[in-house]
């Protein structure tokens, strides 16, 4: 006999609704009953210790070890907390990890493994736009964002500048970049120029056209949104940090005709570029542009380390959840002994 | 060498800062074994302010030049070019006057009561052109933010397609469970239909894009920290 959330997904080959609600209701039952299980394997767990007196189990020697480390003898200046900030070790035992798989899959892309990152339309677009602009014979507008130097995403932007930057003067197209913090401005024409000199043609780059506009938000935002009415750049790529401006960029320059390229990591400011803009470049795709574009292993393989960390988050999650679920129906209960009890281990 | 330095200073800089975060703050630093990663860190600030302050005549200059050459030239719009170099000068101007006249007591301040050219006050003419001309231009760029929603959601909310559809019924639904009524209208179905769209269905994607992005933070920041992405700095 066929599961029921499994007879609900066959049954549902026009993805009728009824199929669908089968189908949910089918899963909400075996997730029901697989819960129902858990806590009574708890519930057990409880009495059966309860039953055995009290004494020190595998977890709580573990955790008591952890303490010794953690506060040496107890003298001042003592033990991991004398080095370390000990709330934030988590912290850095993620990162360790991470940096750890990054190092792995580097070296695996760079020995020639294969790793595939699939399509990402926003990115296949940037060439697209650029390619349009150059057909038109009009520019392209690039945004960095308005935030400084030393957010992550806009240094990002400085490195999808200087591909963009060297598109265009391979298609011997004007690249227009207002900014708004003058520390990125020394950066966008860097990054302008080495885009230029990675294509070849030095002389592509034009000093008056990476422009510093204001460190105010909205002054800024007026003075992006003049050179799209006035210059018309056929093409206006916007991807970096972005605030409460981001809609009215995006729709000025869908107001002014342009094919529009965005993508920031800020999820508050995507909902207005997917509904003003043709691309979107959403959240994680928004770190994976150089290396999609440029295929370097070492760039595409933390790619695949983020998405194997994605993996690892993802089950602990999962066990968050169960182990959340399973406390909020029995209290008293620690964590250890459930999973000690799941996985049949008597302390 | 022109590129190994910088890329050694940014691996010194964000090796030193990252142990400075993750180094004991318990107790009095000079007592700890990495306290003075903590001075360190501060010193890098500090010096890092001294950086971005300097920048911003780097960022005059490019508009005064960029702004002198469209003026020069008669190109498009010159004459807001004009004005914004006579508002830009004009402020500073005035900024200075104020402080001057601050230390030195001219325009009738004395120790005691500090009188700006524009009135009582240590920086009343600045403040009067900030709040009075500066912050109703830009509370008029924000209100035009309104209208643009409204643009953007008549073009995003057309049924064309299966995910257009949802679109629509989930921001009729969200908008129902906010306006005045709704709620009653629906017999409290709008309401609870909102709590659970916002709470369960938007909060999971939001979380999604943060893990995600978070995770690429992470990377180019250790990508950068370490000098193994090196496309951010010139040839």
């Amino acid at each position: 006999m066929i599961a029921p959330p499994i007879a609900g997904l066959l049954d549902m080959p026009h993805q009728s609704l009824a199929g669908l609600v089968q189908a949910l209701s089918g899963l909400g039952e075996l997730v029901g009953q697989g819960l129902a299980r858990i806590n009574l394997i708890a519930a057990q767990a409880v009495t059966q210790s309860a039953d055995e007196g009290a004494g020190e189990s595998m977890v709580d020697s573990l955790w008591a070890w952890l303490d010794r480390i953690k506060e040496g003898n107890g003298d001042p200046g003592a033990g991991l907390q004398a080095w370390a900030d000990t709330e934030k070790l988590p912290t850095l035992i993620s990162i360790v990890v991470f940096g750890i798989l990054m190092f792995i899959y580097q070296r695996q892309a760079k020995a020639g493994k294969e790793i595939n990152i699939r399509r990402i339309a926003g990115l296949d677009a940037l060439d697209e736009a650029i390619g349009r602009a150059t057909e038109m014979g009009r520019p392209v507008l690039y945004v960095p964002g308005i935030d400084e130097i030393k957010e992550i995403q806009t240094i990002y932007s400085m490195m999808i500048l200087r591909h963009v930057a060297q598109k265009t003067a391979e298609y011997g197209t004007d690249l227009i970049v207002p900014v708004r913090d003058s520390v990125v401005m020394t950066f966008a024409e860097e990054a302008v120029k080495s885009g230029c000199m990675d294509a070849g043609r030095p002389d592509a780059f034009v000093k008056d056209n990476v422009r510093y506009l204001s460190n105010e938000q909205f002054a800024y935002c007026a003075g992006v949104a003049g050179i799209m009415a006035r210059e018309k750049p056929a093409a206006n790529i916007m991807l970096g940090m972005f605030f409460a401006e981001s809609l009215i960029l995006a729709e000025t320059g869908f107001m002014s005709g342009a094919i529009q390229v965005a993508g920031t990591a800020k999820q508050h400011q995507l909902p207005f570029f997917v509904a003003a803009c043709d691309y979107t470049i959403i959240g994680e795709e928004y770190f994976a542009v150089t290396a999609y574009l440029t295929k370097e292993p070492g760039l595409v393989g933390t790619i695949r380390a983020g998405d194997f960390t994605k993996i690892i988050g993802t089950a602990l999650i999962v066990l968050g959840v169960v182990l959340a679920t399973v406390y909020a129906e029995t209290p008293g209960l620690t964590w250890h002994d459930v999973i000690l009890r799941l996985y049949g281990i008597d302390k | 060498m022109k590129r190994e330095l910088p890329i050694l200073l940014t691996v010194l800089c964000g090796l030193g800062i990252t142990m400075a975060f993750f180094s004991s703050s318990a107790g009095d630093p000079d007592d700890l074994p990495l306290g003075w990663t903590k001075a360190v860190n501060s010193e890098l600030l500090a010096w890092a302010l001294v950086f971005f302050s300097v920048a911003f005549i780097l960022g005059i200059s490019n508009l005064v030049r960029i702004s002198l050459k469209t003026i020069s030239s008669r190109g498009e719009d010159w004459p807001y070019k004009a004005v914004m170099l006579i508002v830009l000068f004009g402020y500073l101007g005035i900024g200075l006057m104020e402080i001057h006249q601050q230390r030195y007591g001219f325009f009738g301040s004395t120790e005691d009561a500090v009188v700006g050219i524009a009135g009582q006050g240590e920086r009343a003419m600045r403040d009067w052109v900030y709040f009075k001309v500066f912050v109703p231009l830009q509370a008029t760029m924000f209100s035009l933010l309104a209208f643009f929603i409204a643009s953007a959601a008549f073009r995003a909310f057309r049924a064309r397609s299966l995910e257009s559809t949802l679109l629509l019924t989930a921001g009729a639904v969200i908008m129902l469970g906010q306006v005045p009524g709704g709620d009653e209208l629906t017999f409290g179905y709008a309401g609870r239909a909102l709590a659970f769209t916002m709470t369960y269905i938007n909060g999971a994607g939001q979380k999604a894009i943060i893990i995600g992005a978070t995770l690429g933070v992470l990377a180019t920041g250790l990508r950068i920290v370490l000098g193994i992405e090196r496309s951010y700095l010139s040839e």
